[in-house]
């Protein structure tokens, strides 16, 4: 779909038509739940967070002032989702403090070490999220910094690092 | 980003082998559901004042007095012409006040103070944009409406076979009704298949007798140039194809938008050549349908709230299409309910398929439907709205948090579809949603029905005119109604949280439910269907006593002694799933079956390598034991999602991975129409 259609579309949506915004929404479906289920890693949750954003971005797109930001904004208000279930979701089960340890690994389990996903999991989730919106999902530094609320000379910054630091543990894996 | 940059960011996208579907509740149409009809209600108390406001408009017109006192169920019903109450003399005069001859005036009249309010209130409420909204008004809660994400699903109580004289034994769609026929996306008359490919178009395929399939025909589905066309369904009734389908039209601008649901009917009595026959619409998004006596029932939502600010009132008002021309239903065939907000219209359409000149009657009630429950005589609409619900922080701003399933209403409206015409009979509203279609039922008189409230579950029992008769509370609180199924004097419902308890409910005295029995596993069932004597099979997923754990699982419950239910049996696969929607269930005998499944291959931290094995298990019941008789596999990125039989073969189906044919009693693999693998 190209710019024109989808500013129509954000248009219609902004006027309250369901189907141009589920028309619009379809457009980065895949990407958005991608980004989720990479945040939230539980296919439930991603869901939920995908399903509120969706919720929540129909119900405020009349206070979206430049239509051309749609897509970052949309990426906002599901990475707020997602870092509400993180925050405050309580878990189904209990982790004992031993099995808490799994958790503060820097660097990732041999067996785990090849998988650029694994690797992912070691990170903060702000971070994960810019190698997300970056690698996968082609945000530039100044998207990305909109998306979460930081500057866009953070990003590129600490995105190089990121990317320069993950390539080197995926090939370090290989190599071993 | 420089170059060194792109290349590392290059190298990590190529190392992950990516195989993400997007799960079905967020498809572009679900979401649309989600989103539609939005709904903002104000207190009671706003909505019966307001009422008062336009019932004393109405009151200068009214030649019948009304009376407002309920007669066993707490709502008011004026509809929008005298001569159409005085018609129906058998319902209940007090539900009712004619509004006068101006009907739709009147209508209007509700509708657009209504939508002022609304469009103020859409201005009002809400301020900051960045990661909260902030209510201004703490006095009303916001309620929000949304669909259930999930497509209707529908029931089968039968789901048997055919084996009269002279037909082939073939796979009869599970229906939740008995002689109440559902669509569905692949179904078979004994002969052929009919379906929708991968194109969205339909396939209609010759099952030759070796099993092999011949593609006979491709009916191209008339899609718009700008919008979306989706089917729904399909029927085969008689000669005829029967296709239910939604559209969306847009203008080249997007300015304005038309949207409708419909039929279109063929004959398809040569299948290599199909006709048009005709075609019936309405203005409305697609809600469900079925086919009782020859009669096609069509149901569909119409929004409103996008169109208060408009010029032409006709957009308020709900219609059809005729030849492609709208056509307003006529002001007595619409019923409002004076306690209902008006955002949405529900339309109920009555085609004649045996009389193909008798042109279709449509009634419109206001309101939503998220879910359809039908008998032969009655149809139930079930509408659920979500609720937003404000909270006080600490400086005293108002935050509203969507709080999820458990806070939500449903409406359920009786409509009587015995005649020609469907005509409204009564209404309540229970605080709750009801799952799907399996979770309601109209026995002896009665409606029960399994209710998910935000902390517990509930049984309620109704009575013709919707008092309620008796009821359970507090049942497995905290956890979700995950199905349920009621057969005659008993209910079985399973909820989970991280384990899945199975209640049995004896419903033998409607006043007073009693929970019987119980019993606690890991997983839960999302279909539970019947396989003999006191045995029920619950197709779900597996887990530990931790929670679900990525396997697929059938149960074989023994529910003779309803005090000590028991799972005397089970088949578990790792990291696969089983299709649980009851359409996928398919009736090979009374004590087997055939149920679509999908292996995901081996998951790394949560995520699939991409290798998929999918097809369809027949299972058989044997001695208290759960016996896979057979395995039709194929290999597909897609799954599967449907299976049926005819006589010998096993068909297996996906919209896009095809058509597969298996020899039923070897498993051997026969052909298919796309992309299948062996």
């Amino acid at each position: 779909m190209d710019g024109h259609n989808i500013q129509h579309l954000i248009k219609h949506a902004k006027k309250g038509n369901a189907y141009a915004f589920g028309e619009l929404y379809s457009v980065y479906a895949q990407d958005l739940y991608r980004f989720a289920l990479y945040t939230l890693k539980d296919t439930y949750d991603a869901e939920d967070a995908v399903q509120n954003a969706a919720v929540n971005a129909y119900r405020k797109i009349r206070d979206l002032k430049k239509d051309e930001s749609f897509r970052s904004w949309f990426f906002k208000i599901l990475y707020n989702e997602c870092r509400k279930l993180l925050t405050s979701k309580p878990r189904l089960y209990e982790v004992s403090q031993d099995d808490m340890s799994v958790y503060d690994k820097e660097v990732p389990s041999d067996s785990e070490r090849s998988d650029l996903l694994s690797l992912l999991d070691t990170l903060p989730h702000e971070k994960k999220a810019i190698v997300v919106l970056s690698v996968f999902d082609g945000y530039t530094s100044e998207e990305i910094g909109e998306i979460l609320g930081m500057k866009a000379g953070t990003v590129r910054s600490t995105l190089s690092r990121l990317l320069s630091k993950l390539r080197k543990q995926l090939e370090g894996a290989d190599n071993e | 980003m420089n170059n060194n940059d792109k290349e590392n960011a290059q190298f990590l996208k190529e190392s992950v082998k990516e195989n993400i579907t997007l799960p079905e509740s967020l498809s572009k149409e679900n979401i649309t559901k989600l989103v539609l009809p939005e709904k903002q209600k104000t207190s009671k108390k706003g909505k019966v004042r307001r009422f008062v406001a336009v019932g004393v408009a109405a009151c200068l017109m009214v030649t019948v007095t009304a009376v407002l006192y309920n007669s066993g169920f707490d709502f008011g019903v004026f509809r929008a012409n005298e001569e159409a109450a005085q018609a129906d003399e058998n319902k209940p005069a007090e539900n009712h006040i004619a509004a006068g001859e101006t009907s739709y005036d009147e209508l209007l009249a509700y509708i657009k103070e209504y939508g002022a309010e609304y469009v103020n209130n859409m201005n009002k409420y809400y301020y900051a944009t960045d990661d909260m909204l902030v209510m201004e008004d703490a006095e009303e809660n916001v309620v929000f409406s949304q669909n259930s994400a999930a497509a209707p699903m529908a029931p089968g109580a039968s789901g048997s076979t055919t084996s009269s004289a002279g037909a082939p034994l073939r796979g009869e769609l599970n229906l939740r009704e008995k002689d109440v026929l559902e669509n569905d996306i692949f179904i078979n008359d004994g002969a052929y298949i009919y379906c929708i490919n991968e194109e969205g178009n339909i396939a209609l395929i010759k099952a030759e007798d070796d099993g092999t399939l011949t593609q006979k025909s491709v009916i191209t589905a008339k899609k718009p140039e700008y919008g979306y066309y989706e089917i729904s369904g399909l029927y085969k009734y008689k000669d005829y194809l029967i296709v239910c389908y939604s559209e969306t039209v847009y203008n080249k601008d997007y300015s304005v938008s038309d949207i409708c649901c419909g039929v279109n009917i063929y004959d398809v009595s040569d299948t290599v050549k199909p006709v048009f026959v005709r075609n019936l619409a309405m203005d409305a998004y697609y809600s469900s349908s079925r086919i009782v006596d020859g009669k096609l029932i069509l149901i569909g939502t119409y929004g409103i709230t996008g169109h208060y600010e408009s010029d032409d009132d006709s957009l308020l008002l709900p219609a059809c299409y005729n030849e492609g021309e709208r056509q307003l239903i006529p002001a007595e065939n619409i019923i409002c309910d004076k306690e209902e907000a008006p955002e949405s219209y529900v339309l109920i359409m009555t085609a004649f398929l045996d009389e193909p000149d008798k042109a279709p009657e449509t009634v419109s009630v206001l309101g939503h439907s998220t879910e359809t429950y039908c008998t032969k005589e009655t149809l139930y609409i079930l509408g659920t709205s979500y609720t937003w619900r404000s909270m006080r922080s600490s400086d005293a701003v108002f935050m509203p948090s969507f709080v999820g399933s458990g806070n939500a209403d449903t409406v359920i409206t009786a409509i009587d579809i015995s005649g020609d015409k469907a005509v409204y009979k009564n209404k309540t509203e229970i605080d709750g949603t009801i799952l799907n279609s399996y979770s309601i039922d109209e026995y002896n008189g009665y409606l029960r029905m399994a209710v998910n409230k935000a902390d517990e579950n509930l049984i309620i029992v109704l009575d013709k005119d919707f008092n309620k008769v008796g009821e359970i509370s507090g049942i497995a609180k905290g956890e979700l109604i995950k199905s349920a199924r009621f057969m005659g004097d008993t209910a079985y419902v399973v909820t989970f949280v991280q384990t899945d308890p199975l209640f049995v409910i004896d419903l033998s005295d409607p006043g007073k439910p009693e929970i019987k029995g119980e019993v606690k596993l890991p997983g839960f069932s999302s279909y539970l269907h019947p396989v003999g004597d006191g045995l029920l099979a619950g197709i779900g997923v597996g887990g530990t006593e931790s929670g679900i754990d990525g396997s697929a699982k059938i149960s074989l419950f023994d529910v003779r002694d309803p005090y000590t239910p028991k799972e005397i049996d089970s088949i578990v696969i790792e990291n696969a799933s089983f299709e649980t929607n009851p359409k996928a269930y398919t009736s090979v005998s009374e004590s087997s079956f055939l149920i679509p499944y999908t292996i995901w291959g081996t998951y790394t931290n949560g995520y699939s390598d991409g290798r998929f094995s999918t097809g369809a298990m027949l299972i058989e019941v044997n001695n208290n034991e759960l016996v896979k008789k057979n395995d039709y596999c194929a290999r597909s990125p897609h799954g599967t999602s449907r299976a049926t039989f005819i006589d010998d073969t096993v068909y297996i189906y996906e919209i896009y991975s095809g058509v597969a044919s298996f020899d039923m009693e070897t498993g051997e693999y026969i052909a298919s129409t796309s992309s299948y693998d062996k």
